[in-house]
């Protein structure tokens, strides 16, 4: 469960930066997949609508989201608590 | 010497119409001259001014059955309908998440319209020129998409490019971003009117100096079953046929595309010699005004908002339009009886 989470959040995030599933490293930022502010509350809507969860993620400062985008292996670790919270 | 031959001597000694060379601006006060360089568009006949020329000339009609999600709901079920639109095959996915149709549309037709002008705003003429187009309804499938999802399927969350898809500034700004136009970029909206406000604004611009071309015009994408079903509400619309000038029409049709001109210096147009169209001259703008009455809605006083003023809109009893609406002209024929004097004498 927790890895099918893992492999369809990473391939909404790849196929928004237009790469492989492969080519994504957990310590990789949005920026260096070359997904910009747009293109991350896109990823962010797909992810909802995947998994039916609501994210807790304000573009206007990301960084005081409760939600933490900085890195990849964050993304998914989120996504993952979100889902297991679903029940 | 019969009457006759005496006007045909006056046309010989008229001289002969002058070639495109105008005077310098200086002795326009001025105001430089406006010439059309580019059209394009999409609309029910053809993509493409050819295909719609052509259409034209064979006098095909582009209404007919509307197709989308619902129609059967309708009473108003015919429309000039741009059908097996595919947007798959000019935009890629990324375009398409942020385009509305009235965008698409429009993205092709400033395209087209580019591409006759032979432009390239990439550099230092980008700063110069802008876009100013029309549009009433903007992004309405948008609205209707999304309406329905979150009132029709209870749906609680709906994709982030809705309001950039649905603005109705978005086919503007879009083709100022895709075409490099660091100029105004703007939409007007007056009903009916818009496109035609927004290219008199364009003009206005080209004709001042402020700015070298404009590219205008306007779009419209109404076509699905809340834009539709809306018109039918005003209780307008036919629902057989298009025949605005026959004594036995009943309502208008709805169509959907757009249409795009580049407006050009005139003088700027001929130092890089452009020629367009097969005749090889230009397409000249004399002049464009559009003024309201601000006397409510549903007609104009029949003045063109002139209420006897002189001054700035000297011309605007020269530039009555008639309305193109049925209701439109029955209350100006009200207007007319009501206020005679103010009527323009034609």
């Amino acid at each position: 469960m927790t890895s099918d989470v893992h492999d369809r959040t990473l391939a909404i995030i790849a196929e928004q930066a237009m790469l492989d599933p492969s080519e994504i490293q957990p310590q990789m930022t949005p920026a260096e997949l070359g997904i910009d502010s747009l293109g991350l509350v896109e990823s962010i809507f797909a992810i909802e609508e995947a998994f039916d969860i609501s994210i807790p993620f304000n573009a206007n400062e990301p960084s005081q989201s409760d939600f933490d985008i900085s890195s990849m292996g964050a993304i998914v670790a989120a996504v993952e608590k979100l889902v297991a919270a679903k029940g | 010497m019969n009457a006759k031959r005496k006007h045909a001597d006056k046309d010989r000694d008229r001289p002969a119409a002058p070639a495109v060379a105008a005077p310098p601006a200086e002795a326009r006060g001025g105001l430089r001259r406006v010439a059309i360089t580019g059209a394009g568009t999409v609309n029910a006949l053809g993509l493409g001014v050819a295909d719609t020329m052509k259409a034209l000339r064979d006098g095909r009609c582009g209404i007919g059955e509307l197709k989308f999600r619902d129609v059967e709901r309708l009473s108003v079920r015919i429309g000039a309908q741009v059908h097996n639109w595919e947007p798959e095959a000019y935009f890629n996915r990324q375009q398409i998440a942020l385009y509305d149709k009235f965008t698409q549309f429009t993205m092709l037709a400033a395209k087209e319209a580019i591409a006759q002008a032979g432009l390239d705003f990439a550099g230092r003429l980008g700063l110069e020129c802008g876009v100013i187009l029309g549009t009433a309804g903007g992004g309405l499938n948008t609205w209707d998409e999304n309406y329905r999802a979150v009132y029709e399927e209870g749906k609680n969350r709906v994709h982030p490019f809705v309001v950039p898809k649905l603005m109705n500034n978005a086919a503007a700004s879009h083709v100022s971003m895709e075409f490099d136009l660091r100029g105004p970029a703007f939409t007007v909206a007056t009903a009916c009117a818009s496109s035609n406000h927004a290219m008199g604004l364009a003009f206005q611009m080209v004709r001042s100096g402020a700015a070298r071309a404009m590219l205008t015009g306007g779009s419209e994408a109404m076509l699905c079953f809340g834009g539709v079903k809306a018109w039918e509400g005003l209780r307008v619309m036919s629902k057989d046929a298009c025949r605005p000038f026959s004594a036995n029409r009943n309502g208008m049709v709805q169509g959907e595309g757009a249409g795009v001109f580049v407006f050009e210096d005139w003088d700027h147009a001929r130092a890089r010699r452009r020629h367009p169209g097969r005749g090889g001259g230009f397409r000249h703008v004399r002049r464009r005004a559009g003024h309201r009455d601000a006397l409510g809605t549903g007609g104009r006083t029949g003045d063109g908002g002139r209420d006897g003023r002189r001054g700035p809109q000297p011309r605007a009893d020269r530039l009555y339009q008639r309305p193109r609406h049925r209701d439109g002209r029955q209350r100006q024929d009200r207007m007319r009886r009501r206020r005679p004097r103010l009527w323009p004498s034609r």
